[in-house]
């Protein structure tokens, strides 16, 4: 249709109009990408802050700011208290980001007023490498986008539970327990320190009378309110759901038939490892499922 | 038709009397586009436009003695040499895009300075506040992995159309200058943003400068190139010297040197349209000819407009340059890695001798003879470009017949492989081991990004997914809402669990909201401890004794991971 030439100077004109286009969609779409990243960046400047924190601060600090008595104050809230005392007391005119970043980069030279009514050992050290610390400044930066993150991300959240594990202690206070989720944890498996993964079931049938390992727990809840009152009953439960958080948590408190049921002398055939592998809240909810068992 | 100034004094008035308004516009819109084209009045572009032959004597030629920039250019090309084939335009690419190299440098020099204080926060300051910032910079680094690209392919090219043949090998061997010029171009530059990447794959590169023997010299040589034993302050100084005034200039002046040579001797043609030992790139017959205007500067022109298109969209909507977190000499990421140019020696570095040795059961010979770093990371590569500078002159082969030259381009084919085999060596995917529960961290949150892993699959998850919690491998139940925290969590109960080195292996992940929009995620590894016959260890009471491995890293709503 075109000759070489033409057929050039078309497509060079598509790249071209291309290229015209492509920029005029940057050049329009620039002012938000340059907002976005200046949060993206921001954002990953608390990350680090929040890291540099819990290595450096937290010992004296808090994890959460809240202050260690004998160590250091609180952070949160008390430097953006002591910030605002300050300016009204002193009439302190630097700004609050200037504060905490002077403060964490030369540390405290005298003590200062802020609760002058504890007693810390040690005074502020120096952190930036200005003053013979160990941080760079851009970390004594991110630090401080992290503290005024206390402040500017709005109210700190509710310290979020962890895993506990029950271990073998009989005395840890349970919560109210959930019938429905102890019996999927009845099924589901567990790997066990052996190396096989097992369920609470793989041992215990839960009909009458069937031994696949341990004991049948069909009627369990029946059965345990009979065993404490058993004269040769020497654990310490009082009540059917304490004997079966005992036989959970200590099974060689008490082992019934010793000549089926025991490895050795005085050991259960059951694990005694499986309190380490729950919380308080799977404890809590087998015992609820198995006191259904009635 | 030649037309005359008035006689005696030119006067806008007389001429317009004279010659009237319309004839007078056009004489010196004329005399203007003369000037401009250094020849070329407007009669003859108005001819150029319409695609009719130039008159006799041609003063289309005239830009190329008259003019400067088209002086170095030859006025007609072999009709052989102006389609793809043979040459690729990947010498052409490769001046374009030290061009576009050039100009986007010094936009972005605007905004640098280099010094560890500040360059950091510079590169922040292009990236978040200056308009095409974000731009300018990918266009800069997509350029620079493209030009090596483009200088690595034109040196292959040359190689397997035997064009660095008599009489061209001192063009050659400017060529590989060019090619070692390009190569540290791109990695002085690689230092400069001051992240952790850079830190590190410099590091790395130069860690081989002190090998150079004797070790004196050594110590010199990386002093000389560091500024100090370690990368620091002085460092990026001399790097950023050698990367905008240093090496810039010697490439330009080299590059004249091999342009010169490229034009003296001919673009050299296709091997199969000679006959066997002529060279008659010089003698082109009158019906050959291709003329350079207008011809191949529309050609060239559209090579150079596909270019900037590349660069711009891939730049705007598929490539964004890396910036990782700011350089820590107390922290080595995990694999680091040089440049991927570098890679193969990296991979060398590696010593594929001492690997055989070992595979093969034979004992390593003492370091005191056998210097591993002085031999694979100085010696050998030194030798490649000794090689490779002087092999023109070693090739006694005077035929540029792909027929004739089996035994080399059987050579050329092997170097290829081998270089390719040493790049993947030289990545962390080969022969790098660290402990299973360090792996296993770096798969799903590395510190830094990492090579093989990115930003680890912890990173991928939505801020919102990330519901507070404790989440056991042993037991798990994520919440029915978050599919890609389940997803992870998965994968790491199946990674955590399959590992022959973690024993009965688990993982513990811990998620806490430490602040409004700051989510804390921490992984807890544990497994069987073994002893020496890989029995479990035990405690008093007979219980095994589980080992520990806890990393945590924070998550900001704002800071999109894999998409910043």
């Amino acid at each position: 249709m075109f000759d070489l030439a033409t057929r050039r100077i078309i497509g060079a004109t598509v790249l071209m109009l291309a290229t015209v286009i492509t920029i005029g969609m940057v050049w329009l779409t620039e002012e938000q990408r340059m907002a976005r990243y200046e949060a993206i960046h921001k954002g990953k400047a608390i990350e680090n802050g929040a890291l540099l924190y819990e290595q450096y601060c937290a010992t004296c600090h808090g994890p959460n700011g809240e202050g260690v008595p004998g160590k250091g104050p609180d952070l949160n809230p008390g430097v953006f208290q002591h910030y605002e005392e300050l300016k009204q007391t002193q009439n302190y005119a630097n700004s609050l980001r200037n504060f905490i970043k002077l403060t964490i980069a030369a540390g405290r030279p005298i003590r200062s007023t802020y609760r002058a009514d504890e007693v810390y050992a040690e005074p502020m050290p120096t952190w930036s490498q200005d003053f013979g610390g160990p941080l760079r400044p851009d970390q004594i930066e991110n630090l401080v986008e992290f503290i005024l993150n206390w402040q500017a991300a709005g109210p700190t959240p509710a310290p979020t539970p962890s895993f506990e594990a029950v271990g073998t202690d009989l005395t840890k206070p349970l919560p109210p327990g959930d019938p429905k989720r102890g019996e999927a944890l009845w099924n589901q498996e567990v790997k066990q320190a052996s190396g096989a993964a097992a369920s609470c079931k793989a041992c215990h049938s839960l009909k009458p009378g069937e031994v696949i390992v341990g004991p049948s727990l069909a009627g369990i809840a029946t059965t345990a309110a009979q065993r404490i009152q058993a004269p040769d009953y020497k654990g310490q439960a009082k009540t059917p759901e304490e004997y079966i958080r005992e036989s959970i948590q200590q099974p060689n408190a008490y082992i019934v038939e010793p000549d089926k049921y025991a490895a050795a002398p005085g050991v259960s055939k059951m694990p005694a490892t499986l309190g380490n592998q729950m919380s308080v809240q799977d404890l809590a909810d087998l015992i609820a499922f198995l006191m259904t068992l009635k | 038709m030649a037309l005359r100034w008035p006689e005696p004094i030119p006067t806008l008035q007389k001429e317009v009397q004279q010659y009237g308004w319309r004839r007078v516009i056009f004489m010196h819109l004329d005399e203007l586009v003369t000037r401009v084209t250094a020849g070329i009045p407007l009669t003859e572009v108005r001819n150029i436009i319409r695609g009719e032959p130039p008159p006799r004597p041609n003063p289309r030629v005239k830009p190329h003695t008259e003019g400067f920039i088209l002086h170095i250019k030859p006025s007609f090309y072999h009709e052989a040499v102006t389609r793809l084939y043979p040459t690729f335009r990947l010498g052409l690419l490769s001046f374009y895009l030290f061009l576009i190299e050039t100009i986007t440098g010094i936009f972005l020099m605007i905004f640098y300075t280099p010094s560890p204080l500040v360059a950091y926060e510079n590169m922040l300051r292009i990236l978040n506040n200056v308009p095409f910032g974000q731009l300018m910079r990918d266009v800069h680094r997509l350029g620079a992995e493209a030009m090596v690209v483009a200088v690595m392919l034109h040196m292959l090219r040359t190689f397997f159309t035997a064009s660095y043949k008599r009489p061209r090998q001192f063009t050659w061997a400017t060529g590989v200058i060019l090619l070692v010029f390009t190569l540290f171009l791109s990695f002085s530059g690689y230092l400069l943003p001051w992240d952790q990447l850079s830190y590190w794959a410099v590091t790395i590169g130069t860690s081989m400068a002190e090998a150079t023997p004797p070790p004196a010299l050594g110590r010199i040589v990386n002093l000389i190139l560091r500024g100090a034993p370690d990368i620091g302050a002085a460092g990026l100084l001399r790097f950023y010297l050698l990367h905008v005034i240093f090496l810039p200039l010697l490439l330009f002046f080299i590059f004249f040197v091999h342009y010169y040579k490229v034009v003296r001797h001919g673009l050299s043609l296709p091997p199969e349209v000679e006959a066997v030992g002529d060279d008659t790139a010089r003698k082109v017959p009158p019906e050959k000819r291709v003329p350079y205007i207008p011809d191949i500067a529309i050609q060239e022109a559209l090579w150079g407009i596909g270019l900037i298109a590349f660069l711009v969209i891939g730049a705007a909507f598929f490539y964004d340059a890396p910036l990782e977190q700011h350089a820590d000499p107390l922290n080595t990421p995990l694999h680091t890695t040089a440049p991927w140019y570098f890679l193969w020696l990296q991979g060398l570095l590696k010593d594929p001798f001492l690997l055989a040795l070992d595979r093969l059961g034979l004992p390593r010979p003492p370091s005191t003879i056998y210097n591993s770093k002085m031999i694979m990371g100085v010696i050998l590569p030194g030798l490649i470009l000794f090689f490779l500078l002087i092999m023109p002159y070693l090739d006694f082969n005077i035929s540029r017949r792909y027929s004739h030259r089996r035994k080399a381009l059987v050579a050329g084919l092997v170097g290829v492989s081998a270089w390719t085999l040493l790049t993947y060596m030289g990545t962390p995917a080969f022969a790098v081991t660290s402990s299973a529960d360090v792996e296993v961290l770096q798969e799903f949150m590395p510190l830094n990004p990492d090579p093989l892993f990115g930003e680890g699959k912890v990173r991928t998850i939505p801020y919102e997914q990330l519901v507070p919690g404790t989440y056991d491998t042993r037991s798990l139940q994520p919440p029915a809402d978050a599919p890609r925290l389940a997803r992870v969590l998965e994968d790491l109960k199946r990674r955590v669990e399959t590992d022959p080195h973690l024993p009965q292996g688990y993982a513990i992940v811990r998620i806490s909201e430490v602040q409004a929009g700051l989510k804390r995620f921490e992984i807890t590894l544990r497994w069987l401890k073994l002893d020496e016959h890989h029995q479990p260890v035990r405690d008093e009471q007979g219980n095994p004794v589980f080992q520990e491995a806890k990393r945590a890293i924070y998550l900001h709503r704002d800071s999109t991971h894999g998409g910043g």
